[in-house]
């Protein structure tokens, strides 16, 4: 693996473990470019930061899950129950009230937590919450440890379900737009990568047996997994300074059913960001588009690098 | 001793206003660049959270 891209740029990645911290850093400019909730993105434009979504981080991708002795079977049976959900600003929760409307819920009849992702499986193995919504891995984390059942995978509830998207600051556009395009290139050409068909090892990934002797920075097909392009990227992900997690959960998230979360079709779209909008608004993520104060995807959203820098 | 405590003190000061200044963005561009030039550099930060 390499950080260095095709054209010589170097891009770190930054690991936080909640979406608040990153929110601060975009607002203090200390962060240029990161991926964040798609609402959260819009309400910190919407409070004058300075930012536009370039791209979306993926599809579906994000599991309501129960605990595996819940009498839970049906979104209805959530009514009272304790949900917990990565942030107030989340795709997730606007998916929640979507589901409560579907059903003829009222908002008060769950009673939403928020937990940083990492936290939401222990809860749920102790039973501090009923059930909890977020992005994968942290889902599947229960239901491959055995104490976890799906509920609902969004893609069944809400298809093309958006969850993070990328953000870069403004004055990274206007000063280093070459830059983002390509970043945005990058992320688009790993997305069709991943679910191209063949076996071709991408640099940095190496069969088990054929490690060499300086393997640090290497990552290590298991025994018996193959070396499709999901698979390699399971072996990636699970890295330590990545997602830092069992490889056999990321390839059961990636693979279990395949189309569980999607990396491809990432072009933000006007009528997504609409509805989304619409449901923020509702809840009181941010204050109303009106007349006098117009707010729209054209304030939050810039497509043309996801075209390839043409309008 | 209470010279070099008074220097110290100038020079903590010195600090100070210089790390004010480069969050600022008052210094001469060659200088925040030196503090704050991997764009210029061609690298880029980008942050995560390790979920979908």
């Amino acid at each position: 693996m390499t950080t260095h891209s095709d054209r010589g740029s170097l891009f770190h990645s930054k690991k936080y473990t909640e979406f608040a911290t990153i929110a601060e850093e975009f607002r203090q400019g200390k962060l240029k470019a990161t991926f964040i909730l798609a609402p959260l993105a819009m309400a910190l434009r919407r409070e004058g930061v300075p930012i536009k979504i370039v791209y979306l981080g993926h599809r579906d991708g994000t599991t309501l899950m129960v605990h595996r002795d819940s009498k839970i079977r049906t979104f209805e049976e959530l009514r009272g129950k304790t949900v917990a959900i990565p942030h107030n600003y989340s795709n997730q929760r606007i998916l929640l009230a979507r589901e409560m409307e579907k059903h003829g819920m009222e908002p008060g009849d769950l009673r939403l937590v928020v937990y940083p992702p990492p936290e939401m499986p222990s809860a749920l193995q102790k039973r501090a919450i009923d059930a909890y919504i977020v992005g994968e891995p942290m889902a599947a984390k229960a239901e491959v440890e055995g104490f976890g059942r799906v509920l609902a995978f969004t893609k069944d509830l809400w298809p093309n379900f958006i969850s993070c998207v990328l953000v870069v600051r403004e004055d990274l556009i206007r000063d280093h737009r070459a830059l983002v395009q390509e970043l945005v290139d990058g992320i688009a050409a790993s997305g069709k990568w991943i679910d191209a068909p063949g076996e071709d090892l991408t640099p940095g990934v190496r069969r088990s047996g054929e490690v060499p002797a300086d393997s640090a920075g290497v990552a290590v097909l298991p025994e018996g997994w193959g070396a499709s392009h999901r698979m390699q990227a399971a072996t990636i992900a699970a890295r330590g300074e990545y997602y830092n997690q069992d490889p056999e959960l990321l390839r059961f998230v990636l693979s279990k059913p395949p189309d569980r979360v999607r990396y491809t079709g990432l072009v933000p779209a006007r009528g997504d960001f609409e509805e989304i909008q619409r449901y923020a608004e509702k809840l009181g993520y941010f204050r109303p588009s009106t007349p006098a104060d117009p707010f729209g995807f054209d304030d939050y959203c810039d497509p043309s690098f996801a075209t390839g820098g043409k309008p | 001793m209470k010279r070099w405590v008074g220097i110290a003190l100038a020079g903590l000061a010195v600090l100070f206003a210089l790390h004010v200044q480069l969050n600022l963005g008052g210094w001469p561009r060659f200088v925040s660049r030196a503090f704050h030039g991997r764009v210029e550099r061609g690298e880029l930060v980008v942050g995560f959270l390790p979920v979908t």
